[in-house]
């Protein structure tokens, strides 16, 4: 069994088990047990994303600078280094680890928690940029790859889902009260870059799976196909938040979370399928 | 007596695991079209032209080692048998 496919056992399991985990807390036992879960998640997630950078960076010193490959894997790896940094800092305000002297100044504080969200807008840019190094390279080798009707009518349906969560984001304001009860309105503005940003990237995304079908297969495909996967559930991730925020908001953490981990689960799955497919350029005869 | 080789069957053999089958058989027609034959025209002489058109469609899709990879395995199975 390669690694891909082990990876990709152990993260669907545990994707099962923390969702049977938290149904069972939340109806069970109480909503806090439930958050407990959720946040679990996040922490699993994070440990996920940190394996999916340093291999990335891996994949990525595979590649001569001259070559598309190491423009797309450095958008990459960068776009995970700055996200894990991001997340880090978000780690520290879930589990009250917030340094003493930003905690105490009132504009270091703000800075922090509404300033530093932006390094997810930085990231986001950054696997955006990365996705369009890579059509534009397939383009240029004269194949023909191309979008087609249906993909510009699901890019519309997805934008749309986007516009329904613009129109949820006093949700989502409310929802960022309740944990820190700092700058709602700094996160609502931050929730719809985010929103249109993650619909750019599923839209992009979209264009990538046509282009992976129109391969007919092969590993190449398979590298793309997860991280096609990775893009909508990160764009799902914004969406789900919007729906669920207002009827459940422990819920909505939690599928929140649990996007985030397919996110980190499926990308790590592309950057294994990616190694496997530079190992196999490099190993002996 | 050296046996025939049908090198279109050969390229895409090599290609479709890595690239999908649809892309290999595109790769063939684009690097056939720079020479001037169809797939099924195709000879052995043929293969250093054919090998070489290949390279940068391979090189973007794969990287350098495993294009250079996959040329040598073309060559070998094309060349090789002849």
């Amino acid at each position: 069994m390669s690694c891909a496919r082990l990876t990709l056992g152990l993260l669907a399991a545990s994707a099962v088990a923390v969702c049977g985990l938290f149904l069972g807390l939340c109806l069970g036992v109480s909503e806090p047990a439930g958050l407990l879960v959720a946040r679990g998640l996040f922490a699993l997630t994070l440990a996920v994303e940190l394996c999916a950078f340093g291999l990335a960076l891996a994949v990525r010193s595979r590649y001569q600078p001259e070559e598309p490959n190491r423009r797309i894997w450095t958008l990459f790896a960068v776009f995970l280094g700055v996200r894990l940094l991001a997340q880090l800092r978000l780690a520290t305000i879930y589990f009250d680890l917030v340094p003493g002297f930003v905690a105490g100044s009132e504009g270091l504080n703000l800075f922090y928690i509404s300033g530093l969200r932006y390094l997810y807008t930085l990231s986001d840019l950054c696997f955006t940029g990365a996705l369009v190094v890579a059509i534009r390279a397939w383009r240029a080798t004269g194949l023909p790859f191309r979008a087609l009707k249906r993909d510009y009518g699901l890019m519309l349906l997805v934008s749309l889902l986007a516009v329904a969560t613009w129109a949820l984001a006093g949700n989502l304001a409310i929802l960022s009260q309740e944990f820190k009860n700092v700058a709602a309105r700094q996160m609502q503005i931050f929730r719809l870059v985010a929103v249109s940003l993650g619909t750019l990237i599923a839209c992009l995304c979209l264009v990538v799976r046509r282009y992976a079908v129109q391969m007919g297969g092969g590993a190449l495909a398979g590298v793309w196909n997860a991280v096609v996967v990775a893009g909508i559930a990160h764009a799902a991730s914004f969406l789900l938040l919007g729906a669920l925020s207002r009827t459940w908001q422990t819920g909505a953490e939690f599928f929140e979370q649990l996007s985030l981990f397919v996110f980190a689960g499926s990308f790590m799955l592309a950057i294994l399928r990616q190694r496997e497919l530079t190992q196999a350029g490099e190993s002996p005869g | 007596m050296p046996v025939a080789v049908d090198l279109n069957q050969v390229i895409f053999d090599v290609l479709s695991p890595l690239l999908g089958k649809f892309t290999a058989q595109k790769a063939v027609e684009i690097a056939c079209q720079r020479i001037k034959k169809t797939p099924a025209e195709l000879t052995i002489a043929d293969l250093p032209e054919v090998l070489a058109g290949l390279r940068p469609m391979l090189r973007t899709l794969l990287g350098e080692h495993l294009a250079a990879r996959v040329l040598e395995d073309i060559e070998r199975r094309g060349g090789g048998a002849a």
